[in-house]
């Protein structure tokens, strides 16, 4: 029984860890008693070796598709939907404080608007971009070919990131489910990634295309500075909580920590892979896969 | 040689025993395990040694020989023999003065 438990936690290791050592340790598994001891001692190792996988010889780094890390880092953010966007009610300010927090509010609301604004301007600079290119002699047929392909994926993300933006904009004029005051300054945290994310696809197109690079990396830039902006807005949160702390519950405390991890993870990771891929050189050919793996 | 050994983590010590143990000459883990357990009384299991054994693989101190048996034997590098003889001179040192100051205290 403890044989076949041992057995089966082998197969936890890392793949390149049980190409390497998985025969040997199996083989020593089924000469030596196996006890309690030893499969607990065998999980451990797994996790080692996950924590360690560089180390094990012969391993190949890990490679996360860009678009799962985005995905599944999206999902986990909007999980925190709830718990930090519903709970706000229980912080509270003393009056003493009411200027700082208004100006603290005002900061987060902007920034994160600013941010939404400019992930948005991405797009629009690479149309401009399109557009001068394909007048340029020789690049222009090239350009327009390009150009094209970076039309249809802008037009594939405009439904999601309009509906997304429409419901951003319904929180800040209050006109969908109005939230508490914390709440209404975190919600562009929420949304802002979301946008940088669905607008992603569209300068890594353009950046498959040396004559396009320079405007992916201008749109780069701008999803730089609204990744920049969404970190400071949710600074801006955080000294908001700092007023208010005293009646917030722990778990409220954690999910815009959270939040707010996940939030600027996502924006610096979007504005990192548009700049990757569109290189300073328009020469020098950019990753031809968009959202390929990454190496992490 | 202090610091690369402070990076063997929970295995510095497992480390060190694997060393003394194919210092005598090539061994595969089994062999290992009861050699190690017969000089220093100390048990492991699987998942210690290969954690051990991959660390020190990387460090270039072990280096696996080539044999057609699924039991692989290790062998000690030379960069190996070196750290060893450093690890050895060190616990030498910490032997002597916990010697030295003990018999400060006087007979028991």
């Amino acid at each position: 029984m403890m044989r076949a438990v041992a057995g089966a936690v082998l197969r936890l290791y890392p793949k390149a860890w049980r190409e390497r050592y998985g025969e040997e340790v199996a083989d020593l598994v089924a000469a030596r008693p196996v006890r309690a001891r030893t499969v607990a001692d065998l999980a451990m190792g797994a996790a080692d070796a996950w924590l360690h996988r560089r180390r094990i010889p012969g391993a190949r780094p890990l490679r996360l598709p860009l678009w799962a890390i985005l995905v599944a880092g999206s999902y986990a953010l909007w999980l925190l939907w709830d718990p930090a966007v519903s709970e706000p009610a229980r912080l509270s300010f003393a009056s003493a404080h009411a200027s700082e927090a208004g100006w603290l509010f005002r900061t987060a609301t902007s920034c994160f608007t600013m941010a939404a604004a400019m992930a948005l301007l991405s797009p629009w600079q690479l149309g401009l971009a399109v557009r001068a290119a394909g007048k340029r002699a020789p690049y222009g047929a090239a350009a327009r070919t390009t150009g094209r392909r970076v039309l249809l994926t802008a037009l594939a993300v405009a439904v999601p990131a309009g509906f997304v933006l429409a419901a951003y904009l319904g929180y800040v004029f209050d006109a969908v489910h109005p939230v508490t005051a914390l709440g209404g300054a975190m919600v562009g945290g929420f949304f802002v990634p979301t946008l940088m994310t669905l607008v992603l696809p569209v300068p890594l197109t353009a950046s498959g295309s040396p004559v396009l690079a320079g405007g992916a990396r201008a749109a780069g830039k701008s999803l730089a500075v609204a990744a920049m902006l969404n970190g400071i807005a949710w600074l801006a949160v955080a000294g908001l909580m700092a007023f208010g702390l005293r009646h917030s519950s722990p778990w409220f405390v954690t999910a815009v920590a959270a939040g707010a991890v996940l939030s600027t993870g996502l924006a610096a990771l979007v504005a990192w892979a548009v700049l990757r891929s569109a290189p300073h050189d328009p020469a020098a050919l950019p990753d031809p896969a968009p959202l390929g793996p990454i190496r992490l | 040689m202090a610091r690369k050994s402070q990076e063997l983590g929970r295995f510095t010590d497992v480390a060190l025993l694997v060393l003394i143990s194919l210092a005598e000459g090539q061994k595969h883990g089994y062999r290992m395990i009861s050699d190690i357990e017969e000089f220093s009384g100390t048990s492991l299991e699987p998942g210690t040694l290969y954690g051990a054994l991959m660390r020190l693989e990387e460090r270039g101190w072990i280096e696996p020989v080539a044999s057609a048996e699924r039991r692989k034997p290790y062998r000690i590098t030379d960069g190996g023999r070196a750290a060893l003889r450093e690890q050895l001179a060190t616990l030498r040192r910490v032997e002597q003065t916990g010697a030295r100051r003990s018999l400060a205290w006087g007979p028991a």
